[in-house]
């Protein structure tokens, strides 16, 4: 057993550490893919968004709540035995490789196209990982921390997003539901992708401390997340119209572009190499996670060994990576699939599977 | 909570610090704890007299009031002639009735028995002065120590504008009567203990029971009795044994020349750590705000001090991050300056052959090594080389082509950043950390420099002082905590928190 009573998170940590995990990368392109599909009324799917993800939170705390020392990994042997439970427990672990190697990878295409276009992918990537490491090979509670850190300290950025607003077109918005409501319940599904990251409830629910909190604490962090992505889509939709956001990759940092100060132009370097940090917070779970339920499955207290057994292999993926915006689309949509299901289809099944099974428990003690 | 998970690294990390320690046979007198002083006086003579761990003893045989015949002995220098002339010859040669006990004569506060060889030894060397008596299985035991004592002053690197201008001194005893004088409650706890294998030092360690968390003080003495060094001389190097974690640049606790300080600190619930002969304590369990704070900005109206804890926080980012910037946007985002200010800096930089990396790292080093040279120079002399390298270094270095003018400026910016923070532990910590971050903005420009900054938070919040998180208000965020720290709100707003907050 990890010893989840040295870790536990307050729910302070506990709702940022999900909403770190849940924006990061997402929301850099999600002007983009709402105007795709759902033209300028498409951000009321967020509400949609919302309230599906909330509802799979809410899931999965249920799924969660009866045995409340578990980690999924724990949960999976509990109900599959051990052979099944370790097939699904590495298909779990796949996925937050997946992500952790996804993340990993855009921040470093991210860095390399608009802040350091010379320096070779390698290094960037080397540099990165090593604050990653670092932190992650800690416990949960120190990842938290410095979740809600980063929280706080970026908070400015918000007032930066929002200041396109004022300047923009107020009738960019305009119509409001326009082709009826068909659109927006199409762009849903990539509207939940960017809610992604409420999946590593799975690992984080056994620390919390106060578990009756629990739902609350992923009220606030999707209630954060949803604000965070109401302000850059009013934004990008009010300062470029509809149809100019499809034409950047990522509309959401062309916002920053156009900031000056008097005594500062090209804001947006400054801007990209703090959002290291947000993108560290989204990161660094995943990391964790990964080497955790690793550690888990081999029965290990301590998953830093692990940890830093991933970090060759890290390296070694991304050598037969070729990172370019199409791989990563396509890495994205692939993560983007997994993640939908074991979000928001296994936490059903899971809780039908586990109201059966301790019904025939209780029948054959 | 923190405590337990704390206790479990801090074994390994002890576990550790013994593998890489050669443990030291520790050196036992010749003699074993039982054995006894006799009642002859003439075989007790012989004993000190070729007894090799008492050199320059001084015996004196002596026949008292009532006809016995006595010895007389202390080690020369070490005790006060003066006082046991006056005070135990004298009573001793008087006139008294042969009935009376030599105890009773001898006019001295404390005044204790002892009767085997290794207490003896130890209290002769104490600087105590024994009586040896004909026929008797006691020997008395008089304190007559003569410290060289040092007047309490100002400590000349805490200086206050306001407050108290006392100092601690080395001796134990007096330090904590110092402490004393500021808190009277009846709660101040003090626990003894003696540190090192060689040459045992006495250790005092001051709490107010109830406001200290008594797990913090397990955990502390529980470190300070691992302790497994030969001596320990001064409290800095008691501080490194006790730290949870040594590979940290930061300091993981606070020390304070201060009474006043101490005493404030104790009032949180910290502990302190007096170290026989040493004049600085040691104030664990810290956290990184406390570094920031100084004394002076509680006795200060709220605005202002408010306005100088900001100066230092300002002053922490600029002395760390400031050349680093300056590499940065020189070798990688020159973009981001306005065309005026790019020009004239390459206007300054035109006749510079080297990098800015090498630049900013000659003129750094240059300023590190002026600011150790100028620290243990006489005053006098001191200031010539501040004058030399200030002056004649800077301007002729410039006027060469060797630096640009901007560097000079940076370099002269952060020296002066750095001076301003209150601790000098912290100040050598920031100092340090500046060379590191200037090679990685060198290679990695802007983001080289988040990532360094991003390493430093982590590693602040992973750090603990004694098992208390040393984020504290930061890390974790304790948000009544954050009253009293990069701003400092009236007095009456956070009176009840430094009270009351068990960290």
């Amino acid at each position: 057993m990890p010893n989840f009573k040295n870790n536990t998170l307050t729910l302070t940590q506990f709702s940022l550490l999900i909403y770190g995990t849940q924006s990061g990368i997402g929301i850099l392109s999600l002007p983009r893919d709402l105007a795709e599909i759902g033209d300028t009324s498409s951000w009321i799917a967020l509400f949609l968004g919302y309230a599906l993800s909330v509802v799979a939170s809410i899931i999965i705390i249920q799924v969660m709540k009866k045995y409340p020392e578990d980690t999924i990994i724990q949960l999976f042997r509990r109900f599959f035995g051990k052979w099944l439970g370790s097939v699904f427990s590495i298909c779990w672990i796949a996925y937050t490789a997946l992500g952790m190697f996804l993340i990993t990878a855009t921040s470093v295409f991210i860095i390399n196209t608009w802040v350091l276009p010379k320096t070779a992918p390698y290094l960037i990537l080397l540099i990165i990982t090593i604050p990653s490491f670092y932190l992650a090979r800690n416990g949960l509670r120190i990842i938290s921390r410095f979740s809600v850190l980063v929280f706080f300290f970026t908070s400015w950025m918000a007032f930066l997003f929002m200041s396109p607003m004022f300047t923009g077109d107020l009738l960019n918005l305009l119509p409001i539901i326009k082709d009826g409501f068909m659109p927006i319940i199409k762009s849903v599904p990539s509207i939940t992708f960017s809610f992604l990251g409420l999946e590593l409830l799975f690992i984080f629910y056994p620390f919390l401390e106060d578990k009756t909190k629990a739902i609350k604490g992923v009220l606030i962090a999707n209630g954060i997340t949803l604000l965070s992505y109401l302000v850059v889509t009013f934004s990008s939709f009010i300062f470029y119209g509809p149809y100019e956001v499809l034409e950047y990759v990522w509309p959401t940092l062309n916002l920053v572009k156009p900031i000056e100060f008097p005594f500062l132009e090209r804001f947006e370097i400054i801007f990209l190499s703090f959002y290291l940090l947000i993108l560290a917070t989204t990161g660094i779970p995943y990391y964790f996670a990964s080497s955790f339920s690793i550690a888990q499955l081999l029965g290990r207290k301590d998953h830093q060994i692990i940890l830093f057994l991933t970090l060759p292999l890290l390296y070694i993926c991304f050598y037969f990576f070729t990172n370019s915006l199409t791989n990563l689309d396509k890495l994205g949509g692939i993560f983007n699939k997994i993640g939908l299901g074991i979000a928001f289809f296994m936490p059903l099944l899971l809780v039908v599977y586990g109201w059966l099974f301790r019904k025939v428990r209780r029948h054959k003690p | 909570m923190y405590i337990v998970k704390r206790r479990k690294i801090c074994e390994v990390t002890r576990m550790r610090r013994k593998r890489r320690k050669i443990k030291e046979p520790t050196k036992q007198l010749s003699l074993s704890k039982e054995e006894v002083i006799s009642s002859y006086l003439a075989e007790n003579k012989e004993f000190l007299i070729h007894s090799p761990s008492l050199p320059g003893l001084s015996i004196r045989e002596i026949t008292i009031f009532d006809g016995r015949s006595a010895l007389l002995t202390y080690i020369d220098h070490l005790s006060d002639t003066a006082y046991i002339s006056q005070n135990v010859l004298s009573p001793l040669f008087g006139d008294h009735s042969p009935q009376k006990s030599v105890k009773d004569v001898i006019p001295v506060p404390n005044l204790k028995t002892v009767n085997n060889w290794t207490n003896i030894i130890t209290n002769l060397l104490h600087g105590c002065c024994i009586l040896f008596i004909e026929g008797e299985n006691d020997a008395l035991h008089i304190n007559a120590q003569s410290l060289q004592k040092r007047k309490p002053d100002e400590p000349a690197n805490e200086r206050t504008i306001r407050g108290s201008h006392i100092g601690f001194v080395e001796p134990l005893e007096d330090n904590i009567a110092m402490l004393r004088q500021f808190l009277t409650s009846d709660q101040l706890r003090i626990k003894y203990t003696y540190v090192g294998n060689e040459n045992k030092t006495k250790v005092g360690i001051l709490y107010l029971e109830n406001l200290a968390n008594p797990e913090v003080l397990e955990e502390l003495m529980d470190r300070i009795e691992k302790v497994n060094y030969k001596t320990i001389l001064d409290s800095g190097e008691l501080e490194q044994m006790i730290e949870d974690n040594p590979y940290s640049i930061f300091p993981q606790s606070l020390s304070s020349e201060r009474p006043d300080s101490v005493a404030a600190d104790l009032l949180q619930g910290r502990y302190a750590i007096i170290v026989d002969r040493s004049p600085s304590v040691i104030v664990a369990p810290i956290n990184f705000n406390s570094f920031f704070q100084s004394i002076d900005d509680y006795s200060s109206r709220w605005i202002s001090s408010s306005f100088i804890r900001i100066l230092r926080f300002v002053s922490f980012v600029i002395a760390i991050f400031l050349p680093s910037i300056y590499i940065a946007i020189i070798s990688f985002h020159y973009e981001i300056l306005p065309l005026e200010l790019l020009l004239s800096i390459g206007q300054s930089r035109r006749e510079v052959p080297f990098p800015p990396i090498i630049e900013a790292f000659l003129m750094e080093f240059i300023l590190e090594m002026l600011r150790e040279a100028g620290l243990r120079l006489p005053k006098s002399i001191g200031q010539t080389v501040g004058i030399v390298g200030g002056i004649i270094i800077g301007q002729s270095a410039v006027e060469a082509g060797i630096v640009s003018n901007i560097m000079v400026i940076v370099v002269a910016m952060t020296a002066i950043a750095s001076f301003v923070m209150p601790n000098p532990e912290m100040a050598f910590g920031i100092r340090f950390i500046r060379f590191p971050m200037m090679l990685v903005a060198s290679f990695f420009g802007m983001v080289g420099i988040v990532i360094g900054f991003m390493t430093i938070v982590m590693h602040l919040v992973s750090l603990e002082s004694v098992g208390t998180p040393y984020g504290v208000p930061y890390g974790p965020l304790k948000w009544k905590d954050l009253k009293d720290s990069i701003i400092r709100f009236p007095l009456w707003t956070i009176n009840k928190v430094r009270v009351s907050r068990r960290n």
